[in-house]
């Protein structure tokens, strides 16, 4: 088995609008929660097994135009079974990001609403965060998903 | 609002703050450097985009308009792309890549960088641009406007389907008198909505609904292309003005065609006396108005009226003639009352 490669930051992009987690047991859920996986893993993959085998923080950001909009925490549970490669109860994909979604420690979940308003930090973009404002804009909605080392509990996350 | 009205909205929002605003600065400016691509605007402050000592809070901000049009085969260099569009998310992710690599081999804190979007009513300006017409040539105009007269006098149809042809005429027909005759200084009409071109016809004397009735009926024509519930009877009733729109586009652009398709109107008799009243002192009067490229343009649509004189085409030249004075109206009112009852009795009324 080919070990994971050591990385600080695992970055992608999801077209389509999340699904929220009042969905659970719908095909809508599951299929967005495959699209998710396969959006996760590259093709060809670049590892096996689990990329983060330990603590992990996820960002997640849900950009949106004129999508019916989702709350921010209904929209986690898909995302992160994807992580986890969960297909249906205990099952689960050979290949995943991380090892158990237990490991996750820090969460940050963001929606962006896209429209004349809207004023983005271009500095503290990430590019596969772009990828998703540009087709949010065209396809109505898409997400950034980010998954990084576990937070320094050293820091307030407060600060 | 048009993409260049939003975009000096976006503008004004940073001027308002104290910033300085230059809109797409050539490649080099700013000492920014050579491979950056084309910016779309740049705000800093106190007229230093680069201070050797930058104050608190950033110098200059980049503005990147993500779904702004741009010259995309110039962009791409690709000549299969049309020549101005929005470029497609590969494209446009390549361009925010090479603008942030550059950003960063500058090495600048005091510089942001900003990226902000039209909203949609961008998309609908955009929407009243002709791609399969061009409503400068005169034959496919003569066509066009045909083909709609025939299909309307069609009484077979259902009086659902008769006003949907009505409506879907309609729009057309104000577009095309939007980009070919806008009837203001700066074109606006070309990108305007319908119930905009319909007023300036009303004020032009074209069509006899005012505004204030055509709203409901301008409800419903939107309501019919967003699936919600029109008012049928007021799409129908659209017929008559619909009518004196082609009767309009037919007789200002195709005066010679006009002459055939227009029924012909008995024409009185040339009084030479009634003439000398009427156009001399039109002139002499304009030779008082004071700025100069008014009175020049009034005093060349006043010999196209005499010329046009008792002909079909006197109507739209006696239109466009008030439309050139209409600053001054006041002076020429008792005259203009005059022309208007000339031009009735040419067109028989």
């Amino acid at each position: 088995m080919r070990p994971a490669p050591t990385v600080r930051r695992h970055e992608f992009m999801v077209k389509g609008s999340p699904v929220s987690v009042n969905r659970y047991g719908h095909s809508q859920y599951r299929n967005w929660r495959s699209t998710v996986y396969s959006a996760s893993i590259p093709t060809p993959p670049t590892w096996s097994g689990s990329l983060f085998a330990g603590e992990c923080s996820v960002r997640i950001r849900y950009f949106r135009v004129r999508d019916r909009i989702k709350d921010v925490d209904n929209i986690l549970k898909a995302i992160l079974d994807a992580l986890d490669g969960k297909i249906s109860g205990s099952i689960r994909h050979a290949d995943s990001v991380i090892t158990d979604d237990r490991r996750v420690e820090l969460v940050m979940s963001q929606r962006t609403n896209l429209g004349l308003g809207a004023r983005i930090d271009g500095r503290r973009l990430r590019r596969q965060e772009y990828a998703a404002l540009l087709h949010a804009r065209r396809g109505q909605a898409a997400v950034y998903v980010g998954v990084h080392n576990a937070p320094d509990h050293g820091v307030s996350i407060s600060r | 609002m048009t993409e260049a009205d939003q975009l000096k909205a976006i503008a004004a929002e940073f001027r308002v703050a104290g910033w300085t605003m230059s809109f797409d600065p050539v490649p080099g400016s700013f000492n920014f450097p050579e491979d950056m691509p084309r910016l779309d605007m740049v705000a800093y402050r106190n007229g230093d985009p680069m201070p050797e000592y930058p104050p608190p809070g950033p110098s200059m901000i980049i503005v990147e308009v993500a779904n702004r049009r741009r010259r995309i085969r110039k962009e791409t260099g690709r000549a299969d792309h049309p020549y101005w569009a929005e470029l497609d998310e590969e494209e446009a992710q390549y361009r925010f890549e090479r603008i942030s690599d550059s950003l960063q081999a500058l090495q600048r804190d005091d510089i942001d960088f900003q990226v902000r979007f039209l909203d949609v009513s961008a998309d609908q300006a955009e929407a009243r641009s002709f791609t399969d017409f061009s409503p400068w040539n005169t034959e496919q105009l003569l066509k066009e406007m045909k083909d709609a007269r025939a299909r309307l006098a069609d009484r077979q149809r259902t009086a659902d389907d008769r006003a949907l042809e009505v409506v879907v005429t309609w729009a057309r027909a104000l577009r095309i008198l939007g980009h070919r005759f806008p009837g203001r200084r700066h074109k606006e009409l070309q990108k305007a909505d319908l119930r905009t071109i319909q007023k300036d016809l009303y004020d032009a004397g074209v069509i006899d609904t005012p505004p204030s009735d055509y709203f409901r009926t301008h409800q419903s024509i939107l309501a019919l292309f967003e699936g919600g519930s029109p008012e049928w009877p007021l799409l129908q009733s659209l017929e008559a003005d619909l009518n004196k729109i082609i009767d309009h586009i037919i007789s200002r652009f195709l005066q010679d065609e006009a002459e055939t398709i227009t029924e012909t109107v008995a024409t009185p008799p040339r009084d030479e006396d009634a003439d000398r009243d009427l156009f001399e002192p039109l002139a002499l009067r304009l030779g008082q108005i004071e700025v100069q490229p008014i009175r020049r343009l009034a005093t060349d649509q006043l010999a196209l009226l005499r010329q046009t004189d008792l002909t079909p085409a006197f109507r739209q030249a006696l239109i466009d003639f008030e439309q050139t004075i209409s600053s001054e109206r006041d002076q020429f009112e008792d005259l203009l009352r005059l022309l208007r009852e000339r031009s009735k009795q040419i067109r028989g009324v």
